[in-house]
């Protein structure tokens, strides 16, 4: 008995010496004198062939990988990257100057013809290439005309005040690399003019970039930069603590304070382009008139959404364009929260006893989305709108509305890659759009007019005067513009951007 | 012996054919994977151009006969999210699977076993009670809830252990995962181990070991853990399935790139050729494992055949 007993107990110790020794072998193992930053995001890329994704972890490997024409910098404005000047020749015609010298990591020119080549592919101009998930954002090109090897026109069917900002979108891939198999091993094993290439991808794991010494912009300084995906919150946070991983993006309001007690880690904010609002269908019957809808605006309580919901998060947008946009309007108009006024323009508008209504929203897609649904239906009980908060996975919520088949209200938080409100309001405003549920002829008037010229001054005039229609007669319960959290870590000196995306170029160890 | 195991293949074709069926209906009653795919704002145009691509355009049954088809080969159709052969993206994490399996059952039989035999033999002592508990807890703490705590008191607070990743295979990467995943495991076993235990302790033919004047340890060893070790192995082999699915939560917690954690990433983008691909292999998995398990039966107890004639 006593035999046994003993041998049990051996082994156990002997089990748990065993795990033991393997865990101090892996701490051991880190000794490497060149400088690397790991940034974990939710997910991982799908694919390194920038045309054909269209998400923002892709991006965010991408734009290490491959230059673009012109930059968007840290402000947002436009900047010369692979070219070193642009003019607007005419309304239809943009010309750009580039730079000599510049050579693809595998050796490859950077010329006009090169230009040429990429956005007749984005424009599906070349023959024998398959459409690319970004064709939409080209497809106002009508001609790519080589001047000279360093000189290109882009010519446009009809004006596009976005053209800058989709040819600052488009990174620059090489062309006899891509020709040979028709952009098949550019997805995986991509070459740009960029400032990393790829290393090594193992997918589900790690994905390394490592530095371009002779960059043409000046070497980075981070030797490399990996990205992993870490799809737990918790387990990105734990991570961060450790050492593990030195950037994460998305960080939860509730999450700031964990983060900021840890002495080698800050938070950054950064203002985002994200902007939340309150959908109003006015093709349902109870959402016609206007005084229904600025009864909802003012029985909205944004401050105190801010505050309470956000958690600071969030800055008040008077209504869809928040200060970095084109278009946004210097004489901030913002409806006051009057829950009186709110129910005394109801009883006008025929609902003196109140209404039903439901806000439809996506479970976690936004930043506390359903929180601040909640909270916004129980702003609306106030005035005597019984509002029911339907919270649906964001696959069924993106099938619905583009079903357009929407409730009296829902909640989205609309993106914008372009700081330019007209993005959003052609797609979510225009009668007849994909997400409109509204139509007002002076609003869709004055977009109209917006898309047709390519003067920044006479555009963003027909954008503010679109906007204070849509205040005067609203499409939306307006809300608050997110703001982006990161949790970094305080060796790597790095500032986030507006756009989300996570740019490592610039950025360097402190030491 | 032929004959069974012929009548097991066919079964288990069988069995196969209708997981495809069933996995491929469930599988497009969810939603339109193209509104995942791109961004929210994509125009109608560009969603047709790629749900024609990827052959959504077409009948269900249609894409059901061309999916079998492609299934028979190994083809299970290209990734929409990754454009790869689905097939591969699934064979590419099946040994990170693999591996934190073998290892979640090494250590929870390893624990298991002497646990329900020490329990067993001394039952109702203090050692019974103290290994009963354990295997209470170990079976009723959820699996994430013993992640997450692993991680913020063992990789946060001490900082022993790696959090997250594969970490290029080594042993340390896979210790809180496997844990996490075989609690569960391991309490099941000890408990199946003790009372099979306790039942063969009763028999007559311990009592004559006993009687003979064998050591204790052969009569526990030889007589009572052999004759007490089927209802382990079934409950080993049903929970290898088990495990598949406790994997799909333990690898999203610890970002393990196996197959579970493709897997959910696969059915929140709709991924369908994923998704077919990797309740195909795994069920092919399954399948197997409890063919071998009864092959095993025969080994450890050679009075169980197969045969019908005989």
């Amino acid at each position: 008995m006593m035999i046994r007993r003993c041998n049990t107990i051996r082994l156990m110790v002997l089990g748990t010496l065993i795990l033991l020794t393997m865990s101090l072998g892996w701490g051991a193992q880190t000794a490497d004198c060149r400088t690397r930053v790991v940034v974990a995001q939710g997910v991982e890329p799908t694919r390194l062939d920038p045309d054909m994704h269209r998400e923002n972890p892709s991006n965010n490997v991408i734009l290490h990988i491959y230059d673009a024409l012109i930059e968007r910098d840290w402000d947002e404005r436009i900047q010369p990257d692979l070219a070193e000047s642009w003019q607007i020749v005419n309304d239809t015609t943009v010309e750009f100057k580039l730079r000599k010298g510049i050579k693809f990591s595998n050796g490859e020119p950077f010329n006009a013809e090169v230009v040429k080549y990429n956005f007749e592919r984005v424009a599906g101009l070349l023959p024998g290439a398959k459409k690319t998930l970004n064709a939409a954002d080209y497809k106002s090109i009508k001609e790519v005309k080589v001047i000279d090897d360093q000189t290109v026109q882009i010519i446009t069917k009809h004006p596009d005040p976005l053209l800058l900002s989709y040819v600052a979108a488009k990174y620059m891939v090489p062309v006899e690399y891509t020709k040979k198999d028709n952009f098949k091993k550019l997805a995986t094993k991509p070459i740009g003019t960029g400032p990393y290439v790829l290393k090594s991808w193992m997918k589900g794991g790690e994905l390394v970039l490592t530095a371009k010494k002779d960059y043409w912009k000046g070497a980075p300084k981070i030797d490399e930069v990996v990205f992993r995906p870490i799809p737990e919150d918790s387990t990105r946070i734990a991570e961060l603590k450790v050492g593990g991983v030195d950037i994460i993006a998305n960080l939860k309001p509730d999450n700031i304070q964990e983060v900021e007690a840890e002495k080698n880690l800050e938070v950054k904010f950064v203002p985002s382009a994200r902007v939340a609002m309150l959908f109003m269908n006015t093709e349902i019957d109870n959402m016609k008139d206007v005084r229904v809808r600025r009864a909802i605006n003012h029985a909205l309580d944004v401050p105190s959404l801010i505050k309470n919901v956000m958690v600071g998060n969030a800055y008040r947008v008077s209504t869809v364009a928040p200060k970095s946009f084109v278009g946004w309007d210097p004489e901030e108009m913002y409806y006051s929260y009057n829950p009186e006024k709110a129910k005394r323009l109801l009883a006008e508008a025929g609902f003196p006893n109140g209404m039903d209504a439901t806000i439809l929203t996506p479970r976690g897609r936004y930043l506390n989305d359903v929180q601040a649904c909640e909270a916004i239906a129980g702003m609306l009980a106030k005035v005597g709108i019984r509002a029911k908060v339907n919270a649906v996975e964001f696959g069924v919520f993106a099938k619905q509305t583009q079903a357009h088949d929407i409730p009296e209200l829902m909640y989205a938080a609309w993106g914008n890659n372009h700081f330019d409100v007209w993005d959003t309001i052609k797609t979510c405003v225009r009668s007849g759009a994909m997400f409109s549920w509204y139509k007002n002829e002076m609003v869709d008037e004055n977009i109209d007019k917006a898309s047709q010229t390519i003067d920044p001054e006479k555009h963003s005039r027909y954008l503010r005067l679109a906007l204070r229609e849509m205040w005067r007669d609203p499409p939306f319960g307006y809300l608050y513009a997110q703001r982006d959290i990161y949790g970094v870590n305080k060796r790597v000196a790095w500032e986030p951007r507006s756009d989300e995306d996570i740019n490592l170029y610039g950025a360097y160890i402190r030491k | 012996m032929s004959g069974y195991l012929t009548r097991r293949v066919v079964h288990s074709i069988i069995i196969v054919i209708g997981i495809s069926m069933v996995v491929f209906l469930i599988s497009r009653l969810t939603g339109d994977p193209v509104s995942l795919m791109v961004d929210f704002d994509t125009p109608m145009e560009d969603r047709e151009v790629l749900r024609k691509e990827l052959g959504l355009d077409k009948p269900l049954p249609l894409q059901y006969l061309i999916f079998l088809k492609g299934a028979i080969k190994g083809d299970f159709g290209t990734s929409i999210r990754y454009q790869e052969a689905a097939i591969n993206l699934v064979l590419q994490r099946i040994p990170a699977t693999l591996r934190l399996i073998v290892f979640t059952l090494f250590w929870a039989l390893f624990f298991a076993i002497p646990i329900g035999i020490i329990s067993a033999i001394k039952r109702n002592s203090f050692f019974d009670v103290l290994g009963m508990t354990f295997t209470f807890l170990g079976q009723s703490i959820p699996s994430f809830w013993l992640g997450i705590m692993m991680i913020m008191i063992i990789g946060v607070h001490f900082r022993l252990l790696p959090i997250s990743g594969y970490g290029g295979g080594d042993v340390a990467h896979i210790i809180m995962p496997a844990v996490t995943l075989g609690a569960f495991e391991m309490a099941s076993f000890a408990r199946i181990t003790r009372s099979s235990m306790l039942e063969v302790l009763s028999m007559d033919y311990v009592q004559t070991a006993r009687a003979k004047g064998l050591t204790e340890i052969i009569v526990i060893v030889k007589h009572t853990l052999r004759n007490a070790l089927i209802p382990i192995i079934t409950i080993m082999g049903l929970h290898v399935a088990l495990l598949m699915g406790g994997a799909v939560i333990t690898e999203q917690i610890f970002a393990y790139p196996g197959v579970g954690w493709l897997a959910v990433q696969s059915i929140y983008n709709r991924d369908f050729p994923v998704i077919q691909a990797i309740v195909m292999v795994v069920s092919i998995g399954v399948v197997l494992t409890n063919f071998i398990i009864d092959i095993i039966y025969t080994i450890i107890d050679p009075r169980i055949r197969y045969d019908r004639e005989k």
